[in-house]
């Protein structure tokens, strides 16, 4: 076996390569793009990074259960707008009570999808692609097609973007960013310490099993749309913050990102496998082409389709790679085991 | 003797359960006296599977009680099951693949330290117990990286953190090799030297009799005997699981029509799954039986002649010339068609209709003249097999889900007549099926090989192969373990073949 081998699983291999995927993606269009290595670079990808790791990591839980949250983008949208109308009408509202309110409306709306999954049994592609299109309608019809605007909104909502929390010589490490690491972090110790947490991993990873040993999938499953939601409601929040004016196609599109992030990022389509830190290294990649291509004057459209095909590559490159991976790595165990009574046996 | 004395662990009163039509137990009653390991057997369908489901709360029970320590219980959950200190390991995996052999272990009983679950608590809690079993492995690294036998071994671990008072065995070492094996059985008697009482469910008998202290044989959902082990022999117990079985159920074969080109099937060191170089020939006009045990290879073999699996090394020649079909479309536009065992998954599309099941292969598979669908021609199909195999239907648009089990499978073997088969794979074809369709399948399977096609017809019941086959192939752990001709041999001859591997001999007998 060799050192590699001894020390990291062909389940890590994949976020290593997604690491080194980054760095070359950075270098690429580094050549192409003038003035590229720059903080403003830094800091327009990582706003744009901070906003699709938050709900990727809602939609990484929904994902580990063998589910799918489509309508994480509406209720981005829908948080984004009322949460906007309200702090607009009373400026003088407490910034956490903001927060909390954001989160609480994000976590309403995944009650609804955990419940039409969970114990309305329709299959969670149908309930989430149904609920996208009636977040969205709901938005537009209440808010009468209007547009929140920065100037009506309090300084402190406009500075929060720019606040800049952890300044290393001149580069900024603003707010939002850090607020996504903190996250990030939060959920990966709470998949793997939190023992309520380890559930979704064991009822993506074989549900028949999981009905033996006496799981309650049901809460479980609903536990995930929840959490999704109100992740996608902070995620929300973290929008309102970062363009001040939100329209009612805010977040429009957001999940095609965000299940290319979660997906890249090496979290099993199937369930049962990947992690948090995964789903935030694919955010980071997907955040970095698109703002890359963005300042390339790639069109919009053309930007999709990139994402559509790193989806398919990173869903088909997962079955095949991380087969061989796995062939390999028992292959070396094996010689490990075999290979030493051999020696044994012939002395003699 | 003394056991009339000690309290009884586990009573169960006049279980019934029913599954549709199919009764799976008809008033089975056991009595399990604590510390001791307890053997139940019987041929597949006599209950034993049924029975461990319903004492592990995965079902529940139509009728009949359960006394745990002489008080009447409810086991309505796996969890209830557990909590009265009943654990099971299943005889088919039931662990999470992608997780670690520790999260395995103690999933959903998580040790915590401080709130958190700690994976050091989990090493020190499952160290000794892995040891004990042998299991050394790298407990961080997900089970599917394991092979089958450490598989079964961290699913026997995860049982074993319970700490059960009743200890549940369905066939815990069909996917354990010799060594394995041992080591199993030494670990079991450890733990009835540590007051475990088990229920060991097992087809091999040479093991029973290894590990046993007393053994229950079932049949048709009932228990026939329960003795002492030391006062039982092999083919004691044989003839308890074969019981008395009507004879004149087989129709005889019909006189072989005039066959201008006798065809045959030739199969020649096939490798693959758990097959090990299985050859044999097959002519046509000729039924040749598949027996073995679940997990032996029928399925597995029927599976690569279908197309459907793909074979490591070897070859056959169909009656066309040609080798191994590469996919089941390729296998049914050459004439070769399978009728699977599981027919409500495999075999049939239950939310349609008769007619549109009939139709299937002639319009799905087949490359046929025209491209349209002709609805004449469709219903024409289906009317000329309704009649032919006298499938019970109130019209061809009922749909096939509402069709009883019997004429379900006709359905299935309906579809394949459609375009004439050279060669007919049968997977087990009367499972789950009432006594009169049964029959009507055995015509079926004798009018076929009249007509002079190759039928391969694999089975659980041996009166069915004995019955029917010219000739039974008998598979033991993949490899072919002999082939004796279908009239001529007794029950007793061929269930101890499937179950050992070997022909009863002198050597066996002393074994008893």
């Amino acid at each position: 076996m060799t050192w590699l081998q001894r020390h990291v699983r062909p389940e890590q291999i994949r976020e290593l390569s997604l690491l080194l995927l980054i760095v070359v993606a950075i270098f690429f269009f580094g050549s192409l793009i003038d003035g590229y290595y720059t903080f403003r670079t830094f800091n327009r990808i990582a706003s744009s990074v901070a906003i699709i790791t938050v709900v990727a990591v809602g939609q990484t839980l929904v994902v580990l259960t063998r589910n799918i949250d489509l309508s994480v983008g509406s209720i981005v949208g829908f948080t984004a707008y009322f949460v906007g109308t309200l702090i607009a009408s009373h400026n003088s509202i407490n910034p956490f009570f903001a927060v909390a309110i954001a989160i609480l409306i994000g976590a309403a709306l995944g009650v609804v999808n955990g419940v039409l999954v969970s114990w309305g049994r329709v299959p969670a592609v149908v309930v989430t692609l149904g609920t996208l299109a009636i977040y969205r309608g709901v938005l537009v019809d209440l808010s009468g097609a209007k547009t929140v605007t920065t100037d009506s909104l309090p300084q402190w909502l406009i500075d929060l973007p720019l606040l800049n929390v952890l300044p290393i010589g001149s580069l900024d490490i603003r707010a939002l960013f850090v607020l996504a690491l903190v996250i990030v972090v939060l959920f990966h110790l709470g998949t793997i310490y939190l023992s309520f947490a380890r559930r979704f991993y064991a009822i993506g990873s074989n549900p028949e099993a999981a009905q033996l040993i006496g799981l309650p999938m049901k809460s479980v499953v609903f536990l995930a749309f929840v959490i999704c939601g109100a992740l996608s409601g902070l995620g929300g929040f973290m929008m309102l913050a970062r363009f001040g004016n939100i329209t009612v196609e805010a977040g429009r599109g957001l999940e095609l990102s965000v299940v290319a992030a979660v997906v890249v990022g090496g979290v099993n389509i199937f369930g049962g496998s990947g992690t948090v830190t995964g789903a935030m290294l694919g955010a980071a990649l997907i955040g970095t082409l698109e703002q890359s291509l963005f300042r390339l004057g790639i069109s919009e459209f053309w930007l999709n389709a990139v994402l559509g095909l790193l989806i398919l590559l990173a869903v088909a490159s997962d079955a095949i790679i991380l087969q061989r991976l796995r062939a390999l790595w028992t292959r070396a165990e094996l010689k490990l085991i075999v290979g030493a009574p051999e020696k044994r046996g012939t002395q003699p | 003797m003394q056991r009339s004395v000690t309290p009884l662990l586990v009573s169960v009163r006049g279980l019934v359960k029913r599954y549709g039509g199919v009764t799976a137990l008809d008033g089975l009653s056991l009595d399990v006296a604590p510390g001791v390991i307890h053997a139940v057997v019987g041929e597949n369908g006599a209950g034993k599977s049924t029975l461990m489901k319903i004492l592990a709360g995965v079902v529940q029970p139509d009728a009949g009680q359960i006394l745990l320590e002489g008080r009447n219980v409810v086991m309505d959950s796996p969890a209830a099951a557990r909590k009265r200190g009943v654990g099971i390991v299943y005889q088919e995996l039931s662990l999470f693949p992608q997780r670690s052999v520790l999260a395995n272990l103690f999933v959903n009983r998580e040790p915590l330290r401080r709130g958190w679950v700690s994976t050091d608590a989990m090493r020190d809690m499952s160290r000794e117990l892995l040891d004990r079993l042998g299991l050394d492995v790298d407990v961080a690294a997900p089970v599917s990286r394991l092979s089958i036998g450490e598989q079964q071994l961290v699913e026997l671990a995860r049982v074993l953190l319970e700490r059960p008072r009743l200890l549940i065995l369905d066939e815990p070492n069909s996917a354990l090799n010799k060594r394995e094996t041992e080591r199993l059985f030494a670990v079991l008697r450890q733990l009835r030297a540590e007051g475990v009482t088990m229920l060991y469910v097992s087809h091999r008998l040479e093991e029973v009799f290894a590990i046993s202290d007393r053994v229950t044989v079932t049949r048709n959902g009932k228990d026939v005997v329960t003795r002492d082990r030391a006062g039982l022999t092999i083919p004691e117990i044989i003839d308890a699981m074969i019981g008395a079985h009507q004879e004149d159920l087989f129709p005889p074969p019909l006189p072989a029509r005039k066959c201008d080109a006798p065809e045959q099937l030739r199969v020649d060191g096939v490798c693959g799954g758990e097959l090990d170089d299985i050859r044999f020939t097959a002519r046509s006009g000729e039924v040749v039986g598949l027996a073995g045990l679940e997990g032996a290879g029928v399925s597995t073999l029927l599976g690569i002649l279908f197309g459907t699996r793909k074979a490591q090394a070897g070859a056959a020649i169909f009656p066309d010339g040609r080798g191994l079909p590469r996919s089941a479309t390729e296998a049914a536009r050459r004439g070769v068609c399978l009728v699977p065992a599981d027919r409500r998954r495999n075999g049939l599309m239950l939310d349609q209709t008769v007619l549109f099941n009939i139709s299937q292969v002639v319009v799905g598979a087949l490359k046929t003249g025209s491209p349209l669908f002709s609805p004449k021609e469709a219903s024409a199909r289906a009317a000329r097999q309704i009649e032919r195999l006298r499938i019970k239907t109130r019209s061809p648009g009922s749909l096939v889900n509402h069709l009883s089990g019997g004429n379900q499978q006709k359905v299935v073997i309906g579809k394949w007549l459609e375009i004439q088969p050279r060669v007919v794979l049968l997977d087990d074809p009367t499972r789950g099926v009432d006594v009169g369709a049964k029959r009507e399948i055995y015509e079926l399977i004798r009018q076929m090989s009249a007509e002079g096609r190759i039928v391969l017809f694999s089975s659980t019941e041996l009166p069915e192969l004995i019955g029917l086959c010219d000739r039974i192939l008998i598979l033991y752990r993949g490899r072919l373990a002999g082939e004796v001709a279908g009239r001529s041999v007794d029950n007793r001859t061929l269930l101890h073949l499937i179950n050992t591997g070997e022909r009863p001999t002198a050597a066996g007998s002393a074994l008893q």
